[in-house]
């Protein structure tokens, strides 16, 4: 009597051991598909518009230099690295919005992010009204051919909603050259202001001599 | 055997029709997150309310010493376009602004008591296309735009705030008495696409409820251009609206 019952309660522990390893081993042997939790990457090209949910965005201009002023402070770049200035703008369609996040994507699938060498200037802008905005960051000069910047109106948590990605265009001459100025003048960072799509090309920081501009191949 | 089955059913009854009930619970226990992502704290209960009338507005919010109730009187005087921001003095706007953008302005007269605590509050322009702008210091005026858009202009006249001692508790809150006066306008500057004209403003002082204002009578109204000072229109001897009472 006694060692049935002590059989019994084996056998339940057994039991019990067999469905946790069993679990145990679905969990380990299941992938979980993660995308349902990404933002959703809308590519596009510098110069073409870029719909969001929330809105559309168009990259304008893409310069590189060996320097840059931020909001706060100036900064000089690191040995074998320059700065990338993305100028762009925002247009929100149902409701006040902005870009608050950006990151760049190199080939490779390494990542560049503004903070803590660089910034996003970018303020919220009423609906069909168009907001100039820009970042700058910093990367290693072989990050820049063939580099995408994704922006998001998100700057807490990309994921849910749509994202820009967007091709820069960059070629391996317009890296060269920009390594070479050592003494051109610094990318500036501007305040974020509305414009006037229709008011001819405001182009900020056209006149930049010693920037490489994004059409120049 | 086939006793002995009924009676292990029988005497784990309890714990069988129990154990639904448990798994429910648990299932709805973990599921706060689901309601934070999709059901973002937004103004999602509308308390309908039309301009020019007195609207009033009932509710009960709750700070460090407990639920208190409150309700204060509500007006919209007037909607109009106001490029030169008339009632913050000259030199505020912040920038220049494109062709595109029209300068709207709506004041919102306020009737009460100086110790009730109105803040946080919020505030949005919807145009006739649906579209929502929200209230932006930073666009339309520089310095003297109202950063809280349900106090006076002059910032030694704002009411005061909830208690809030923070989680240590020890944070004393010494508030001097309210200077505010019980009534004052606050007028709200919007920036609108120049297609869009105003149809409702969106009013909140404690989310998700919101008062949302049918702007109509205000636009027909008022086809002049603003009284520089905000005090002094017509609609103050409005009678008073129906309650919303959220």
């Amino acid at each position: 009597m006694r060692l049935e019952r002590l059989g019994r309660g084996l056998g339940a522990a057994a039991l019990v051991v067999a469905a946790l390893t069993l679990g145990r081993a679905i969990g380990a042997v299941q992938t979980y598909d993660y995308t349902v939790e990404q933002p959703y990457r809308v590519p596009g090209a510098a110069g073409e518009p870029v719909t969001l949910r929330t809105g559309d965005l168009t990259v304008q201009e893409v310069r590189l230099a060996r320097s840059a002023e931020g909001a706060f402070r100036s900064y000089r770049s690191e040995e074998g690295a320059l700065f990338v200035m993305v100028d762009y703008t925002f247009t929100p369609r149902e409701r006040s919005g902005t870009v608050a996040w950006a990151q760049l994507e190199d080939p490779r699938g390494r990542v560049y992010s503004p903070d803590p060498r660089g910034d996003l200037s970018c303020a919220p802008a009423p609906p069909d009204l168009t907001m100039t905005c820009q970042v700058l960051l910093e990367a290693p000069e072989d990050a820049f051919v063939g580099a995408a910047l994704a922006l998001s109106p998100h700057g807490g948590d990309q994921r849910y909603d749509s994202m820009a990605v967007v091709e820069l265009g960059i070629t391996a001459r317009q890296v060269a050259r920009a390594r070479a100025a050592t003494d051109a003048d610094p990318l500036v960072l501007d305040y974020p202001s509305l414009v006037d799509p229709d008011a001819g090309d405001a182009e900020p920081g056209a006149d930049d001599e010693a920037a490489t501009t994004g059409d120049d191949r | 055997m086939n006793a002995a089955r009924v009676g292990w059913w029988r005497r784990n009854r309890a714990a069988l029709v129990g154990l639904p009930l448990v798994a429910a619970l648990a299932v709805a226990a973990s599921s706060s997150r689901v309601w934070e992502i999709w059901m973002p704290l937004d103004t999602r209960v509308a308390h309908p309310a039309a301009a020019l009338a007195a609207t009033t507005w009932a509710d009960t919010y709750e700070d460090d010493a407990g639920p208190h109730d409150r309700s204060f009187g509500v007006t919209v005087l007037q909607v109009v376009e106001d490029p030169e921001l008339s009632a913050l003095g000259p030199e505020t706007l912040a920038e220049e602004l494109p062709d595109d953008a029209r300068v709207w302005r709506v004041d919102v007269k306020y009737q009460v008591d100086p110790q009730t605590v109105l803040q946080p509050c919020g505030a949005a322009l919807v145009a006739d296309d649906g579209s929502r702008s929200d209230y932006d210091t930073g666009l339309v005026a520089s310095f003297d735009a109202p950063s809280v858009v349900c106090e006076p202009l002059s910032r030694e006249l704002s009411g005061p705030v909830a208690v809030d001692r923070g989680p240590l508790g020890d944070d004393t809150v010494d508030q001097e008495p309210s200077q505010r006066p019980g009534a004052y306008v606050v007028p709200l500057y919007f920036l609108l696409q120049e297609d869009k004209t105003p149809s409702e403003l969106l009013l909140w002082w404690q989310l998700p409820d919101y008062l949302s204002v049918d702007l109509a009578p205000a636009l027909k109204e008022s086809t002049q251009a603003p009284a520089g000072d905000a005090e002094g229109s017509t609609a103050t001897d409005a009678p008073e609206a129906s309650s919303p009472a959220p």
